[in-house]
């Protein structure tokens, strides 16, 4: 009788428990349907299209942490890894245009339109902020013969095929590099893909090929260590990390190329909240703590907005569809 | 700063109360998921990784790597009891350490598997501790060559390992090569067999696939004998192995430590490869190598000293290169990354805290882990004796987590449920998961550094036999192979005589 009537009672409980957590429901849904106007008001989430623990999962992170603090709202980082970026990028594009789901691409979105069987439109998408770039290297093994970049693509010139590029991957975005700048000095390199960066920098630093195409930064330890020498980078400025390190504008060559990442939302996303989100991750991009974490890592620093980050994506596109199909990758 | 003051250095950290406890933590940790079958030391890390953020690096990678060789030790208690590997490098284990438990000796089984794990573990730190300073040189002359005759040198000796029939051995060892070509080419880009489905790009994931073999199938089996228990309801007792024991295990012992420690050194290396290859050592050189699957204590103390010594060889590139050499420490990697400790030839210069207070703290790690693993060995088995319509929704619950954690997708549950039905399939007639396994992991590096190997060499098949190391390791790969052949030989000539 006693557990009977206990059971009663708490059914009761429950009963006016559902109704009263209803009644919230409804009165704070209500209440937020006019959207944006205090935006935000419940958790964002962004969806990193790449495994945890890599750069560009490493840098969300920080930048997600930040932008919390500044909107007040928890900022949600998931990773969406699969297809080279391409299942992320799909759930990014086709995400309600509500703010709260974002997402991070890089020009291998891009690239994908040219090199994979399927792609996502980075149309379909609103750039909000732009918060790194890395510039392409020419880096070789330390003790190799050429004192900078003008003798070791004259040998390569003399001896075609004989340069061997590491590449981070079969129509990854450092090959792309080298096959741009190949074509832009008339050089014929042989591309050797590896698994990532780190096992094509490690192959110069052993000796097995003759350079490698991938960012500064992903050589760094490397170059510290006196294993390896950057012989010069695709960009318009030096490099803080290597202020020694010339541009290839300097030595002669117009090519600057590199790998960028871009925080987006879906297409359509409202102005007021686009604007908004902007402000925010300028601010962490700002933010002392967030430059101390880039330059630790030795991610290189840049921030474009909207607008600006759209017309690099434009250019990105034109870039790829004059020299990717070229490149011998058999798109199926 | 010299090894050994470096170990006092680093003790004087890992002593520390807070990196005690975070130690402890790991290894309790990696322990438990080792028991638990399903979830390895891989979806650990993964799940735990996050938790680590507030933590000063030499405490989180400390903890972190508590979990990854505490695992190892776990591993083993299931593997024997239940026959289910608690993790994938501790497969071997069940062949002869389940059929001692069978024959009442799964006593002596647990206490030599966690001595020998103890023991491994310990003397392979001395190999990091010394060797990881001056190894960077040597390490950088691995290129794709030499992990082509590596890798074929390992198949060769895997080729041993079929407890069955040959032919059913051969037959899954091919479909694990073909299930490892889905994805997309590793040297010019092309999508194999993934029919423009985006999950099938970069291959089938291969901690849902051994999720599925080796914990679904498990689960579907045992459901089917309604209310089978294999796991042994009998007392366990005499943990201590006898002195026959310890004279068997004891060469097993060294040549499985040294054995795993430098496959663990070996970019691509992995503990599953060093148990596997310490097992088909033992079964190879043994006097009585039919004995083997049988119930012999030789072939759990050998595979479980290499498994446990795998994880200090694999800290020596991951820590003096930046190179992963499995996924289990590409999860550290990215741990290290994310407290601002570049790994590296200037690690130890630049971080010694970070550098020797981890191995200090495997030194005190592996102290704890004895007495987890032996005195606390009640515990485990009161873990696993939990009654099977208690733990298989668990098991399998933790099997959708984990399978889900890894990329945030149901297409991984689906890919392990998959698997998890052709296991069962697989077991109830009679073919083994193991060479399946095998061949999927390895046949997609074999592929990718062999044709690198041929980019490399503007190609040329010489590459392999000019350069030194890869010579070394096809000669060592081809003698395998003769000997291997050579008493098939002798018996059909005794036969037609």
């Amino acid at each position: 009788m006693q557990k009977g009537k206990k059971f009663q009672c708490s059914g009761e409980m429950i009963r006016t428990f559902t109704i009263v957590a209803l009644a919230i429901v409804f009165l704070l849904g209500g209440g937020s349907f006019p959207a944006q106007a205090g935006y935000p008001e419940k958790e964002i989430t962004i969806i990193v299209p790449w495994a945890a623990g890599g750069g560009t999962d490493l840098i969300a992170r920080f930048m997600a942490d930040l932008m919390e603090k500044d909107l007040g709202k928890p900022v949600v980082v998931v990773n969406k890894p699969g297809g080279g970026g391409l299942v992320g990028f799909k759930q990014i594009a086709a995400a309600p245009p509500d703010g709260y789901t974002l997402g991070i691409t890089t020009n291998s979105q891009i690239l994908q339109k040219y090199s994979a069987s399927s792609y996502q439109d980075w149309r379909e998408m609103a750039p909000i902020a732009l918060h790194n770039y890395d510039p392409s290297g020419f880096t070789v093994k330390a003790e190799a013969p050429w004192k900078n970049i003008k003798e070791a693509l004259d040998w390569a010139k003399a001896n075609p095929g004989k340069m061997r590029v590491a590449n981070s991957g079969p129509g990854a975005i450092w090959h792309v590099a080298a096959a741009l700048l190949g074509s832009k000095t008339g050089v014929q390199f042989t591309h050797v893909p590896y698994a990532g960066a780190n096992p094509a920098s490690v192959a110069v630093a052993g000796g097995h090929v003759e350079a490698t195409s991938v960012s500064p930064a992903e050589v760094g330890t490397l170059v510290r260590g006196g294993k390896l020498r950057i012989l010069a980078i695709a960009a318009d400025k030096r490099e803080p990390l290597f202020p020694d390190v010339p541009t290839l504008k300097e030595s002669g060559i117009d090519f600057a190329f590199g790998v960028w990442r871009c925080l987006v939302g879906p297409k359509n996303t409202p102005k007021e909240v686009i604007s908004k989100l902007e402000a925010s991750a300028k601010k962490a991009v700002n933010d002392p703590r967030f430059k101390d974490f880039m330059t630790k890592n030795g991610f290189g620093q840049m921030y474009l907005g909207p607008a600006e980050s759209a017309a690099l994506m434009a250019q990105d596109e034109k870039d790829f569809e004059k020299i990717v199909p070229g490149l011998g990758l058999k798109k199926n | 700063m010299d090894s050994i003051a470096g170990l006092f250095y680093g003790l004087g950290i890992a002593l520390q109360p807070q990196n005690i406890f975070f130690c402890f933590l790991g290894c309790f940790v990696g322990t438990l998921i080792g028991v638990l079958p399903g979830l390895g030391p891989g979806g650990a890390l993964a799940l735990l990784l996050p938790v680590t953020f507030a933590l000063p690096p030499s405490t989180a990678i400390i903890m972190l790597s508590g979990i990854y060789y505490g695992a190892m030790y776990g591993g083993s208690t299931t593997s024997i009891l239940i026959n289910i590997p608690g993790e994938a490098a501790s497969v071997v284990t069940c062949l002869d350490g389940y059929q001692m438990a069978r024959k009442g000796r799964a006593g002596p089984a647990l206490g030599m598997a966690a001595i020998a794990s103890f023991i491994a573990g310990t003397i392979s730190l001395f190999g990091l501790l010394f060797l990881a300073p001056p190894f960077a040189n040597f390490a950088l002359k691995f290129s794709s060559p030499e992990y082509v005759s590596l890798i074929f040198c390992g198949l060769i000796l895997v080729s041993y390992l079929g407890a069955g029939s040959k032919l059913k051995a051969f037959m899954m060892g091919t479909l694990g090569l073909l299930l490892g070509t889905i994805g997309t080419d590793p040297i010019e880009g092309i999508e194999r067999f993934s029919f423009g489905v985006p999950y099938l790009m970069d291959g089938v994931g291969l901690i849902p696939v051994i999720m599925g073999l080796f914990g679904i199938s498990e689960i579907l089996l045992n459901l089917e004998e309604a209310g089978f228990a294999g796991i042994l309801t009998e007392k366990i007792k005499n943990l201590f192995p006898t002195q026959k024991d310890w004279k068997d295990s004891a060469w097993p012992i060294v040549r499985g430590t040294v054995l795993g420690f430098f496959v663990g050194v070996i970019p691509g290396g992995n503990t599953v490869i060093s148990s596997t290859m310490s097992y088909a050592l033992e079964k190879k050189i043994s006097k009585h190598p039919e004995k083997f699957g049988t119930g012999v204590i030789e072939g759990v103390a050998g595979p479980e000293s290499a498994n446990n010594s795998g994880p200090s060889g694999s800290f020596i590139p991951l820590l003096s290169l930046g190179i992963p050499t499995n996924s289990t420490m590409a999860l550290l990697l990215a741990s290290l990354m994310i407290h601002g400790v570049s790994p590296g030839p200037f690690l130890i210069s630049q971080n010694p805290e970070v550098f020797w207070s981890v191995i200090a703290s495997m030194y005190i790690g592996n102290l704890m882990l004895l007495a987890l693993n032996l005195p606390l060995l009640g515990l485990w088995i009161q873990v696993i004796k939990i009654p099977y319509a208690f733990f298989f929704p668990v098991i399998f619950l933790f099997c959708l987590l984990g399978s889900y954690s890894l990329g945030n997708t149901v297409f991984d549950i689906g890919v392990m449920i998959f698997f998890g039905i052709v296991g069962f399939l697989m077991k109830k007639y009679g073919y083994e998961s193991a060479p399946l396994v095998l061949a999927f992991i390895l046949g997609p590096m074999f592929e990718d550094h062999f044709r690198r190997s041929l980019v490399l060499s503007f190609g040329s098949f010489g590459i392999f036999f000019e350069r030194p190391i890869s010579a070394v390791f096809l000669v060592l790969a081809i003698l395998l192979l003769l000997i291997s052949i050579f008493p098939a030989l002798k018996r059909r000539k005794e036969r037609s005589a």
